[in-house]
């Protein structure tokens, strides 16, 4: 016969390997089991965590809250400013610890006027910020209360005005109108109240305002307004002006988890409503009076709890309690007139990044450039490391289980080569390589686990569909947001990586079992019936 | 008694031989004690030549043909099977001549019980690497050469004594080996069905000049089978006759 080659084809090692597999149903079908079932539970603990993760990712993305960053004014302290009697230290003590002391003093010192603010956010601040690379849009944050009046209406108005992001929630609230052009023209969109007070009380009355000018009073001196700052800075509690700030920043934080946490929506609101922001004010402050006109283009309706779902701009609070919404650059730039605020520039503004993994390098620039920010970045790897270390001690307890159905299968493997001794014998009389009896026994090893761990695969996937409805029953009554796909994630590479895992360690278990086989002696075992 | 001078030794060119053996010894320990299997045997056979192997049990007639077949090694002397110097060998080129140059046939026919007929013939051209669809030609134009055409699906256990044994046969000839060695080939069958399948083998060796070393304790199977039969007595050859 012609001489061909001695390597066997890998569908006969298959063959070979499921024939003598079937030869023994119940213990090949018990030992399958025993490796899905492992397979099963490595498989949904990693498709727990990976369906957590992108679950959160999607929470987050689909408000595009996570390519936001928050910019604060950082405040310090100037040892320079702070009288001599208020930072000398009584007494005999050592040099360290009147130095320590005299830190300490200089710290407690709370007159709001010594805090002085290290970068300002006017507007050569904001330009600076709006020219950090991948700075997508700048957004200053204002918010303030003031006087209104429309054209052709006597009556004034106590309107609250702050500035929009004209991406954010209020679009799914216009009722007439358009939105605003861009961040820099001279437009408004006013409330639906706001025209009611005016005497606008038809449906249809709303379109009537369109084109219509109004024209605001800006107002600012002690005791007009009295929001979380002030209550911080004047309030009976004397917090120092370090302490308020602190305070302020860390509220603001705050913001960012409670629209996650499960409150109800009214603490919700109420919460975010103590955090409408108005510029730190100080000793020296005096009132500012200055006017401007706007074009009314929009009409927005009175904002609905299902709205806050929508909301995108995290770091900006809602816009829900404001009267007029302005263009943010234009806000920015009406409010700095004031002669406060151009000393002290804004208290934050919010940068959005054109991209998720530009949001390090932008916050890195913000903090090099004097300012402090908050992002959803560092929260979301917090949770993510969470969810992840999770996911590991779970599927490191699968695979825990997974190594037994592997001993298991040793064990089951080695009664199979003592059982097909004379099988073996007469397959090496025949004339098999050792190299290929070894083959034969791992490839029934690797079968079984491929079997087992796509089994274990598909047993994961039909538990997936109970479970995601459980899962998502308990997730959905806690956060906001409705859950977006499923918990549990079947990514490509862990349906083609479960199964071939698990063929790996089954096949790797039946090394030993298959070196015995390999070993086996031809005459010894050809006597063995 | 006189040493023997073996008949191949004057009649059999070196060119010719199929095998050729020299001061072949075999033993075993058995707690503590040596047991001599085979002593300093040497034995010629030419090609094409058809030998019978006769003794009584324990002769070390088995032991002889396990050792011609590179299933066993001998503790010393020297063995060449077709030009192969089997000594030599490393176990991978042994499972190659064992697949390519010898045939095997056992008295328990050794058939693997899970496999049908075809697939038991099959086999060695499997561990061949030969593709599906030419080896189970070649393995059905076996079966059919041994008359089991009409069998390929059963399973030996389905097969009578004499069927199993040409299945073996069949098994054993399929690739096309230059040397059978046949131990005991008709021992577990009655007469008539031992010469059915003796007349099987001995026609598919006249057509292809198959060297035969049959091993019996049978001096009918002995003459009806080979040409020349060497008689073993305590792992030495005792006489050799021309049949």
């Amino acid at each position: 016969m012609s001489r061909s080659s001695t390597r066997m084809r890998a569908s006969d090692l298959l063959s070979i390997a499921v024939s003598a597999l079937a030869q023994q149903k119940v213990r090949t079908a018990l030992t399958v089991l025993g490796v899905a079932v492992g397979t099963f539970a490595l498989i949904v603990s990693i498709s727990v965590g990976q369906g957590v993760d992108r679950a959160i990712l999607d929470l987050f993305r689909g408000t595009n809250a996570l390519r936001q960053v928050a910019v604060y004014v950082k405040y310090e302290t100037v040892p320079g400013d702070v009288p001599e009697a208020n930072k000398t230290v009584i007494g005999d003590m050592s040099e360290s610890k009147r130095a320590r002391l005299r830190h300490a003093m200089i710290r407690k010192w709370d007159r709001r006027s010594v805090a002085r603010v290290k970068n300002r956010l006017d507007q050569e601040g904001l330009e600076r910020l709006a020219k950090v690379p991948h700075v997508e849009r700048l957004v200053p944050v204002v918010q303030h209360a003031g006087r209104g009046k429309v054209e052709g209406f006597s009556k004034d108005l106590e309107v609250n005005f702050s500035s929009a992001d004209p991406d954010s929630d209020f679009n799914n609230r216009l009722i007439a109108g358009r939105s605003l052009t861009n961040d820099v023209c001279q437009e408004a969109i006013v409330h639906e109240f706001l025209l009611y007070e005016l005497g606008m009380v038809a449906d249809e009355d709303v379109r009537k305002a369109i084109g219509k000018s109004i024209r605001l009073e800006y107002r600012m001196g002690r005791g007009s307004n009295w929001s979380l700052t002030h209550l911080l800075t004047f309030g009976p509690k004397g917090f120092t002006a370090i302490e308020s700030e602190a305070l302020i920043r860390a509220l603001h934080r705050l913001a960012i988890l409670i629209k996650l946490l499960p409150i109800p929506g009214e603490e919700r609101v109420a919460f975010l409503k103590l955090l409408e922001r108005s510029p730190i004010e100080t000793e020296s402050m005096r009132e500012d009076i200055f006017e401007e006109t706007f074009t009314i283009v929009g009409v927005m309706r009175e904002a609905l709890p299902e709205d806050e779902k929508r909301n995108n701009l995290f770091f900006a609070g809602n816009s829900n309690g404001t009267d007029i919404l302005l263009p943010p650059r234009t806000a920015a730039k009406f409010f700095l007139r004031s002669s406060v605020l151009a000393e002290n520039g804004l208290n934050n503004a919010v940068l959005i990044v054109d991209r998720d993994e530009n949001v390090k390098a932008v916050t890195k620039a913000v903090e090099a450039s004097g300012f402090s920010q908050s992002s959803l970045v560092q929260v979301l790897e917090t949770i993510r490391m969470n969810v992840l270390l999770i996911s590991l001690a779970t599927a490191f307890i699968a695979a825990v289980a997974l190594t037994v159905a592997a001993i298991g299968i040793t064990n089951t493997m080695i009664m199979s080569v003592l059982e097909r001794i004379h099988e073996i014998g007469i397959m090496k009389a025949l004339g098999a390589r050792t190299s290929q009896i070894r083959v034969i026994f791992l490839v029934e090893g690797a079968f079984i686990g491929l079997l087992g761990g796509s089994l274990g695969l598909l047993l994961s996937w039909l538990a997936s569909i109970p479970g995601d409805r459980f899962a998502k029953s308990i997730m959905e009554a806690q956060t906001p947001r409705p859950v977006a796909g499923s918990l549990f994630a079947f990514p490509l590479w862990l349906v083609l990586g479960g199964p071939a895992l698990a063929a790996l360690i089954t096949m790797l278990a039946s090394v030993y079992p298959a070196s015995r086989a390999a070993k086996v002696d031809p005459i010894t075992s050809l006597r063995h019936e | 008694m006189p040493p023997i001078v073996p008949i191949s030794e004057h009649t059999i060119k070196t060119s010719e031989l199929a095998v050729e053996a020299r001061g072949l010894t075999k033993t075993y320990d058995a707690g503590g004690s040596t047991i001599w299997a085979l002593r300093s045997l040497d034995l010629r056979i030419g090609r094409g030549e058809r030998v019978a192997l006769l003794g009584k049990s324990g002769s070390g007639k088995s032991t002889l043909l396990n050792l011609l077949g590179g299933l066993d090694q001998p503790t010393s002397g020297t063995i060449r099977v077709a030009g192969a110097d089997l000594h030599a060998m490393r176990p991978d080129a042994m499972a190659r001549f064992r697949l390519e140059t010898v045939g095997m046939i056992f008295q328990a026919y050794n058939l693997i019980d899970s496999r049908t007929a075809l697939e038991n013939v099959e086999l060695p051209m499997i561990f061949a690497g030969r593709g599906k669809r030419a080896r189970r030609a070649r393995a059905r134009d076996a079966l059919a050469e041994v008359g089991l055409s009409d069998r390929l699906s059963h399973r030996p256990n389905q097969l009578s004594g004499g069927e199993r044994q040409r299945v073996a046969i069949a098994r054993a000839l399929v690739n096309r080996p230059s040397v059978l060695l046949a131990d005991e080939p008709t021992g577990n069958l009655d007469s008539t069905t031992a010469r059915e399948v003796l007349d099987h083998l001995l026609d598919h060796l006249t057509q292809n000049k198959t060297t035969l070393i049959v091993v019996t304790h049978d001096k009918d199977l002995a003459d009806l089978a080979a040409a020349r039969i060497v008689r073993l007595h305590d792992g030495q050859i005792v006489s050799e006759d021309e049949s």
